[in-house]
């Protein structure tokens, strides 16, 4: 039976609830039923390209990596298990894309320029940020981290897998996994400390 | 001034709390979660473009098998352990070694069969100790280039033999048989000229079907068959 996770619970998230996903759904995408595609698309497009963004810090390029991850897994879906998780899967192509653009880039030698992904300009039509200034430090805290340790903390903190799906999802043990996000708490903590604590 | 927040004695503490480090990570984990969590607005437009991109999707077999190589290739970059990847580099190699060792082998080979080479007077490789003075002739043959073979030339002097009526080459080359290879007579020469692979070899000559000798003017071998006599000669690459 797939073991997709039908509810993403956040602990101490805002109440920003994913959509349930039928347990077959993939079972009819898998045997070519467009319609169910579409629906997978759908349900999981948001969280993707919410993903792809942070990890990015480009909302063309994470347009282009969530589109690409997504043929991807048309492509490859025959491949997948009935006794897996959905998520590490799906997450792990969209990992690889975002790490492919990151590692062009950097061969490029592009310049990024994060303030192209803090808060005012991500999209018109975005939910206003909390406290513009704190979301300010949280993006540029978050876009300085290594990759890896970014993607481990929104792996584990924004898309709340554990840490047996990080591993597959990353490829990396779960203790590496860890030590990633601890050191990327520890960086956003002494970054953010003073915008956390105060109101 | 700095005001503290979700802190439980805030009314009657007027100062700031101590330090705690449990307590500090999760509200620093709730804020920025307030801020990265939420969902960003989805265009239908971008949706509708990957259903497109799906839909027409009509790969070739050459397209289809470069995307299941860059699949494998990303899933194999990103995803494998150290460990993993160290073995599979090291297969690779491995294999690609494989590989360049036979295409070169390969052309050693065609190299070796296309050489016309002639060596008279000497045997391809006797004994340093004990001069051959069977001439063995060596001819390369460029057109057999399915078998590596040499052609060696046996020469018995007819003197050797009295009064022979045939005579043949036995050994290992032809499975030691007596009626395989006979020998011409010319003049005052018995001469035979067979393909042999490169290597050590033990023959013999048998004279009328009967009788065993070895070659009067080759280096006795000294493992022959059953007792019978025989010499060695040694056939070389040119």
């Amino acid at each position: 039976m797939t073991t997709a996770r039908l509810l993403i619970d956040l602990p101490i998230s805002s109440g920003f609830e994913l959509p349930a996903i039928s347990p077959d759904l993939l079972s009819r995408a898998r045997e070519g039923d467009r319609a169910s595609f579409a629906q997978l698309v759908e349900l999981y497009y948001p969280r993707a390209l919410r993903f792809a963004r942070a990890m990015l810090g480009d909302h063309r390029d994470a347009e282009e990596a969530v589109q690409d991850s997504f043929v991807r897994v048309h492509d490859n879906l025959v491949r997948f298990r009935d006794d897996e998780s959905f998520d590490p899967w799906f997450f792990r192509i969209l990992g690889n894309r975002c790490r492919s653009l990151l590692a062009k880039r950097q061969r490029h030698h592009a310049i990024i320029d994060y303030e192209a992904v803090l808060p005012e300009n991500i999209s018109a039509t975005d939910p206003a940020p909390l406290d513009d200034t704190f979301a300010r430090q949280v993006h540029r805290a978050l876009a300085d981290l290594p990759a890896d340790q970014r993607e481990a903390f929104l792996l584990r903190y924004i898309d709340d897998l554990d840490y047996n799906e990080m591993s597959i999802a990353t490829g990396a043990r779960a203790a590496t996994l860890r030590m990633r996000c601890k050191r990327a708490l520890d960086t956003l903590r002494v970054r953010l400390r003073d915008g956390a604590f105060r109101e | 001034m700095v005001r503290f927040v979700n802190n439980r004695d805030k009314h009657s503490l007027p100062s700031p709390l101590p330090a705690n480090p449990l307590r500090d990570d999760a509200l620093l984990l709730e804020r920025v979660r307030a801020v990265l969590a939420p969902m960003p607005e989805v265009h239908g437009h971008a949706i509708a473009n990957i259903l497109r991109a799906v839909a027409e999707r009509r790969p070739s077999r050459l397209e289809r098998w470069r995307g299941q190589v860059e699949f494998a290739f990303e899933q194999f970059r990103f995803a494998a352990s150290p460990r993993t990847s160290v073995a599979a580099v090291a297969v690779l190699c491995a294999a690609a070694g494989f590989v360049a060792r036979g295409v070169l082998m390969d052309n050693a080979q065609r190299d070796l069969q296309g050489l016309t080479a002639v060596a008279t007077g000497k045997p391809a490789m006797t004994s340093s100790t004990v001069a051959p003075t069977v001439p063995v002739q060596m001819v390369g043959d460029a057109a057999n280039r399915t078998l590596a073979l040499i052609p060696v030339q046996f020469v018995l002097d007819a003197r050797q033999t009295a009064n022979a009526t045939s005579v043949t080459v036995v050994g290992d080359f032809n499975d030691w048989s007596v009626t395989a290879s006979p020998m011409r007579r010319d003049g005052s020469v018995w001469s035979l000229t067979l393909p042999a692979a490169p290597g050590r070899h033990v023959y013999a000559f048998v004279i009328d079907g009967e009788r065993w000798i070895a070659d009067p003017r080759a280096p006795r071998a000294s493992d022959t068959d059953f007792g019978r006599p025989g010499s060695v000669i040694i056939v070389q690459s040119p």
